[in-house]
């Protein structure tokens, strides 16, 4: 019961957060700015509401949510506290896309970038579930899938070497991620994403649960391993898929909030980890955008820099003070 | 020249939504100071660039009279409503007057400020500079 609260506060919370981002920024804005852009006003201040500081935030929570989940999944799959999104080489595939795209000189326009990048992170699904349907262990799919980022990464890094230096760049620039070029027009697509990827989440919470105490304890129980591996693989790779495209490699996120919420609420039972994973994701996703964007405003910081910089001494300090009650 | 004579100039590059802009004290600022412009970035400390955010680039050049897009990869407005549809917004896109650098600015351009400031000078005040057409500059077609 107390666990059920404390997960209302923290979503209500979160329903905030979106509020603030929308309200806190270069321009100040109050409630009255802000009907006045609900109504339709034409000014650059409700422009910017409604077609800057919205999306972007609405991406960052969803986003957040989405990795943050992600996350969870891979890491209770492979058993490792350092599993994360994009173990499977999901990110790598991605940039690969978007290399292939920026520097051959075909584009740059933004839908070009997201579908490259889509395309690339694609690739590496299709590759990773083949082997994800044949392997044996977790062990061997979590060594090729960081194997596969490798050989991504080589590729794009020839890519670079035969580049011209403009493109290189504008290249270098996308693997910084943000939610900034995220338009109103994406809003469904991701929210579709989001909203497919939860609700076939809540059915792996049982999977999850025996996994916990590995594959072969929950064959023992019952679980079909190689489906849920596929679904749990699945999953995990179209959310990193979608929001990279979107908005490029996010770090710590999707490593760090399963580790925060585990903390916070005081279990592995993925029953509640799956929902408060998804509220702490989005909750620390749009803190550290606003934070990234008006800390040293006008000059907006990589969202990366605030994750890791927020998250790390959060994780810290959680896992000292149980240390310290223990 | 009086102050509201000059006009204003936002000169950026955008990726992604992230916007890069010349600081304050950058040669492109100092240009825009010889030239009779006011750029709208001039109070970002030091040389060099910096990432400033979308809603930044909106708010200050959304009454832009002139804006320069620091890429030749860009060949005309479309191509750069294809990288942000929301930079429409900018007065500069709106009423045409958006410049890209040329091919050849970053090894031509550099060595040759005094053209690069006149071209300027001529982006900046067209009816001073009436027959001039600007050799490191290139006003994207609609």
């Amino acid at each position: 019961m107390k666990r059920v609260i404390f997960f209302l506060i923290l979503f209500v919370f979160s329903l905030f957060s979106v509020f603030a981002g929308i309200m806190i920024g270069s321009v100040s804005v109050s409630l009255k700015d802000m009907l006045n852009a609900l109504n339709g006003s034409e000014d650059i201040k409700s422009y910017i509401i409604l077609n800057v500081r919205l999306p972007r935030t609405v991406a960052a929570y969803l986003g957040g949510a989405t990795l943050a989940l992600s996350g969870l999944l891979l890491q209770t799959y492979f058993r490792n506290p350092l599993a994360g999104p994009y173990v499977l080489g999901i990110s790598s595939a991605a940039s690969f896309g978007v290399a292939l795209y920026v520097l051959s000189g075909i584009g740059i326009g933004y839908y070009g970038l997201v579908g490259s990048a889509m395309a690339g992170s694609l690739a590496a699904i299709v590759l990773v579930l083949i082997i994800a349907s044949r392997v044996k262990s977790a062990v061997t799919l979590l060594i090729i899938g960081l194997m596969l980022g490798y050989i991504f990464g080589a590729l794009e890094r020839i890519l670079i070497t035969f580049a011209e230096s403009e493109a290189v760049h504008q290249f270098v620039l996308w693997t910084f991620g943000s939610f900034s070029g995220v338009t109103c027009e994406d809003l469904p697509i991701i929210f579709s994403v989001t909203l497919l990827v939860f609700s076939f989440a809540v059915f792996l919470a049982k999977p999850l649960n025996a996994l916990l105490m590995g594959e072969d304890y929950a064959k023992s129980m019952g679980v079909n391993v190689k489906l849920t591996r596929v679904a749990i693989v699945l999953l995990s790779s179209i959310s990193a898929a979608v929001i990279t495209a979107f908005a490029g490699i996010i770090a710590f996120i999707g490593l760090a909030t399963p580790h925060i919420t585990r903390l916070i609420f005081r279990t592995s039972d993925h029953r509640a980890l799956i929902p408060s994973v998804i509220v702490c994701g989005a909750l620390i996703t749009v803190l550290c955008d606003i934070f990234s964007r008006t800390i040293v405003a006008p000059i907006e910081l990589p969202i990366s820099v605030a994750t890791s910089l927020i998250g790390a001494p959060i994780v810290i300090s959680l896992i000292l003070r149980r240390k310290r009650i223990s | 020249m009086e102050d509201s004579e000059k006009p204003k100039l936002v000169w950026f590059l955008i990726w992604k939504g992230v916007v890069y802009v010349p600081r304050g004290e950058s040669y492109v600022a100092k240009m825009a100071e010889y030239a009779n412009a006011n750029y709208v970035f001039s109070d970002l400390n030091g040389t060099g660039s910096a990432k400033v955010t979308l809603e930044d680039l909106l708010l200050r050049g959304s009454d832009a009279d002139v804006a320069v897009y620091s890429s030749y990869r860009v060949k005309n407005v479309s191509d750069l409503l294809e990288i942000d549809s929301r930079l429409s917004e900018i007065k500069a896109v709106k009423t045409g007057r958006i410049y890209r650098i040329s091919e050849d600015y970053w090894q031509l351009g550099l060595l040759h400020t005094d053209v690069v400031v006149k071209d300027l000078a001529a982006i900046y005040h067209p009816d001073k500079f009436k027959d001039y057409k600007p050799r490191f500059f290139v006003k994207l077609e609609k």
